[in-house]
C-alpha cells in the first residue's frame, strides 16, 4: 500500500517539468521494402546530458544494451530528473569504452552471457545487425567491435536538442547505415579490424535527435 | 609485501618465497581469495559436467603433474576427440600475466574460462548451461553462497571462483628459487647453464617469472597446418605477424611438447633449435635473437641442466592442487 502511494507521488513530482527518459526509436518504415532485420542489438553507454551554461550531468553506470526484440530496452530511464527546458544536448557512446573492455567479468547488461562478447579476443561487440537485403537476396551479418588501437570501434555521438520538442527521442536510421555498405562485396564482419572501423564510422552518422 | 592486500591468497611460506617478485597483475581486491573460494574453484576445475557431454574437465587439458598442460598432444584434444589448433599452455603463476592465450587475445583471467566452455573443440557448452548445472546442485549452491553471498551463481561468480583456484597455482620453490634464497647450491654445470641463460634467454624469459608480458617471434617458421599468425590474428597489425606471447619456462622439463603448436617434443630439440637451426636472416625474428649464440654441444647440455633447475616438485605434486576428494 505504502509503496503504491510512493510511486504515484514520485510520478507526480517528476512529471511536472522534468525529463525522465531517453527514448530510442528505430526508423522502421524506411526499412520495410528493402531489408529484413533478424537481429539488432547494440550498446549505448556513458550518457551525458548537457544543460545550458556549459554544465552537464553524467549518468552513473550508464551501460545499456538495446535489443530489437526487447521493447523495454528502447527506453532509458535517467537516474536524475532534469528540467526539460534546460537541456541543450546529449552525448553518448555507441559501444563500450576501452577501460570497461579490460575490466574482467561484469554484470547486468555487460554480462558476457548476453551474447555481445567475444571470448577469444576478449571485448564487447558494440553493435550487431543481421538480416537480409531483398533486392540482391543477400544475407548480411555485421558484428562491430574491437577496442585496441588502431582499430578501436567505440564512437561518441553528440546531438543537440531542438528546444521545440518536448521529448528526448534518439532516432537510429538503420537504412541510412545499411545503404552505405556495398553488400555485394562485404556480407559479414565478425572480427575487429579495418572493416569494423569503417562501418563504425558510418554508423555514428545515423543517429539523430528528434 | 603481498599480505597487505590479500591475506588468504597464499600461505606464509609462499609469501616468503615470492618476497622479491614483482607485484601480481591480477586484481585481488576485486576477487579476494578465500579457502572456500579456492576449494570451489578447484571443484569446478575438476568437474567434467562443465562440458556438453560430461566427459571433459579443465584438468583434461591442464594436468597438474605436467605444470597444468596437456602432455604428449601437440594440439589439445577436447570432447569427442575434436582437436584444437594450439598446444595447451601451462597454468603457472597466472596472477602475473597481463594477457592470456598464445596470441594474448584474452585480456583478463576472469574472462578466460568462457573460451574452453564455449569452444567447439574443447568443452562445447554454453555459459547458460553451466550456470543451470551448478545452480541445480545443492553442494554448489551452498558453496556459492559461502563464497559470494548468493547461492545462485552468475557468470561473474562462476568465473571468479575458477580464478580463485587458477591464481593460486603458484610455483616458487624450484631448485633455482632455493639457490637464489641460499638454501641449496648449484652444480658446476648448472652454474654454467645459468650464465648462458642470462646471456641468451633472460631478455625474454625473464627471471624470476621466466616470461615477459610481451610478444615476440623466436623465428619459428609458420606451421603448415594451421597457418597460425599469432598476435596478428588479434591486432591485425602487420608487425605483429608470427609473434607469440613469451611463455614462462618454469617447470619446462615436464611441460612438453613445446611451442604454440607443440612442434618440439624434447627440451634438447628446443635448445638445439635456438643454437643451430634458427634462421637469423628471418625478417620477423626478434632483434634479441639476431646474434649467433655460438653454443657448443656442451653449452647446450649446460643450458638444459639449468632449465631443469626450474622444476618445482612441491608445486607439481602439491595435493592441494590435485583432484578434490
Ligand atoms: C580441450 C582442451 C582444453 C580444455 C578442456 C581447457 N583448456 Fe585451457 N587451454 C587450452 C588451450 C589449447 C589453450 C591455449 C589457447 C590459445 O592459445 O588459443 C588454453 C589456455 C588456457 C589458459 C591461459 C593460459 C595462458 O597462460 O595463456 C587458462 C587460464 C586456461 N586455459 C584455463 C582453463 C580452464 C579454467 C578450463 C576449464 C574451464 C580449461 N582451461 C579447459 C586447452 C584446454
Ligand atoms: C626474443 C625473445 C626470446 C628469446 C631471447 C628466447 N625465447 Fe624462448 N620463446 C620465445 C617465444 C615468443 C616463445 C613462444 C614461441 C611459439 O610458441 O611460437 C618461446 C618459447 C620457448 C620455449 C617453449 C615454451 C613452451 O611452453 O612451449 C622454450 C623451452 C624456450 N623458448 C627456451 C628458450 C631458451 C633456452 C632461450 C635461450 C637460448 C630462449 N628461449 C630465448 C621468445 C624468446
Amino acid at each position: 500500500m505504502n509503496r503504491i502511494l510512493c510511486i504515484i507521488l514520485c510520478f507526480w513530482i517528476h512529471s511536472a517539468n522534468a525529463q525522465r527518459f531517453i527514448e530510442i526509436k528505430l526508423d522502421k518504415d524506411s526499412l520495410q521494402n528493402e531489408y529484413t532485420i533478424h537481429t539488432l542489438r547494440f550498446y549505448l553507454s556513458k550518457f551525458r546530458v548537457h544543460v545550458f551554461d556549459d554544465a552537464w550531468y553524467d549518468e552513473e553506470n550508464s551501460y545499456h544494451l538495446i535489443d530489437l526484440d526487447d521493447p523495454d530496452s528502447w527506453k532509458i530511464q535517467l537516474s536524475k530528473k532534469i528540467s526539460k527546458s534546460s537541456i541543450d544536448s546529449i552525448s553518448f557512446l555507441i559501444g563500450i569504452d576501452s577501460l570497461t573492455n579490460v575490466a574482467g567479468i561484469l554484470e547486468g547488461d555487460l554480462d558476457p552471457i548476453k551474447g555481445m562478447y567475444w571470448a577469444w579476443n576478449s571485448g564487447y561487440i558494440n553493435f550487431k545487425v543481421e538480416g537480409e537485403k531483398r533486392s540482391i537476396k543477400a544475407n548480411f551479418e555485421y558484428h562491430l567491435g574491437g577496442y585496441l588501437p588502431p582499430f578501436a570501434t567505440v564512437r561518441q555521438v553528440k546531438l543537440a536538442r531542438n528546444p521545440k520538442n518536448r521529448k528526448l527521442i534518439i532516432h537510429l536510421n538503420l537504412k541510412q547505415f545499411l545503404d552505405q555498405i556495398e553488400m555485394g562485396e562485404l556480407k559479414e564482419v565478425m572480427i575487429p579490424g579495418p572493416e569494423a572501423v569503417a562501418l563504425s564510422d558510418k554508423l555514428s552518422n545515423c543517429f539523430s535527435l528528434e | 609485501m603481498l599480505a597487505s592486500f590479500n591475506e588468504g591468497w597464499l600461505d606464509d611460506s609462499q609469501h616468503a618465497q615470492i618476497a622479491d617478485w614483482p607485484e601480481p597483475i591480477y586484481n585481488f581486491e576485486q576477487n579476494p581469495v578465500t579457502e572456500e573460494g579456492f576449494q570451489l574453484g578447484r571443484k569446478l576445475f575438476y568437474d567434467p559436467q562443465l562440458s556438453r557431454d560430461n566427459t571433459i574437465s579443465c584438468a583434461n587439458c591442464h594436468l597438474q603433474f605436467t605444470g597444468f598442460t596437456h602432455v604428449d598432444h601437440a594440439v589439445s584434444h577436447g570432447i569427442e576427440g575434436r582437436k584444437g589448433t594450439r598446444n595447451s599452455p601451462v597454468l603457472i603463476n597466472l596472477a602475473w600475466n597481463s594477457s592470456f592465450h598464445w596470441d594474448g587475445g584474452v585480456n583478463h583471467l576472469d574472462v578466460q574460462a568462457i573460451n574452453p566452455i564455449q569452444h567447439f573443440a574443447e568443452m562445447d557448452n554454453s555459459l547458460e548451461n553451466v550456470l543451470h548445472y551448478v545452480n541445480d546442485l545443492r553442494e554448489y549452491k551452498s558453496a556459492f553462497f559461502n563464497v559470494f553471498g548468493d547461492s545462485t551463481a552468475s557468470s561473474q561468480s562462476l568465473m571468479r571462483a575458477i580464478s580463485q583456484f587458477t591464481t593460486s597455482l603458484v610455483s616458487s620453490n624450484s631448485k633455482y628459487d632455493q639457490f637464489i634464497r641460499g638454501e641449496t647450491t648449484f652444480s658446476k654445470q648448472e652454474k654454467k647453464g645459468l650464465k648462458l641463460f642470462k646471456k641468451h634467454c633472460n631478455s625474454c624469459h625473464t627471471a624470476p617469472l621466466f616470461n615477459s608480458n610481451d610478444y615476440a617471434s623466436n623465428g619459428l617458421p609458420i606451421d603448415s597446418v594451421y597457418n597460425d599468425l599469432g598476435r596478428y590474428g588479434i591486432t591485425k597489425v602487420g608487425s605483429d605477424s608470427l609473434k607469440f606471447r613469451i611463455p614462462t619456462l618454469r617447470n619446462i622439463e615436464h611441460t612438453y611438447p613445446y611451442m604454440h603448436d607443440g612442434r618440439f617434443k624434447k627440451l634438447r630439440e628446443v635448445v638445439q633449435y635456438y643454437a643451430e637451426e634458427l634462421d637469423r636472416s628471418n625478417s620477423y625474428l626478434s632483434e634479441k635473437l639476431k646474434a649467433d649464440m655460438k653454443l657448443s654441444g656442451n653449452d647446450q647440455k649446460d643450458l638444459i641442466a639449468f632449465l631443469c633447475t626450474l622444476t618445482d616438485r612441491t608445486f607439481l605434486y602439491n595435493p592441494r592442487f590435485g583432484f578434490p576428494h
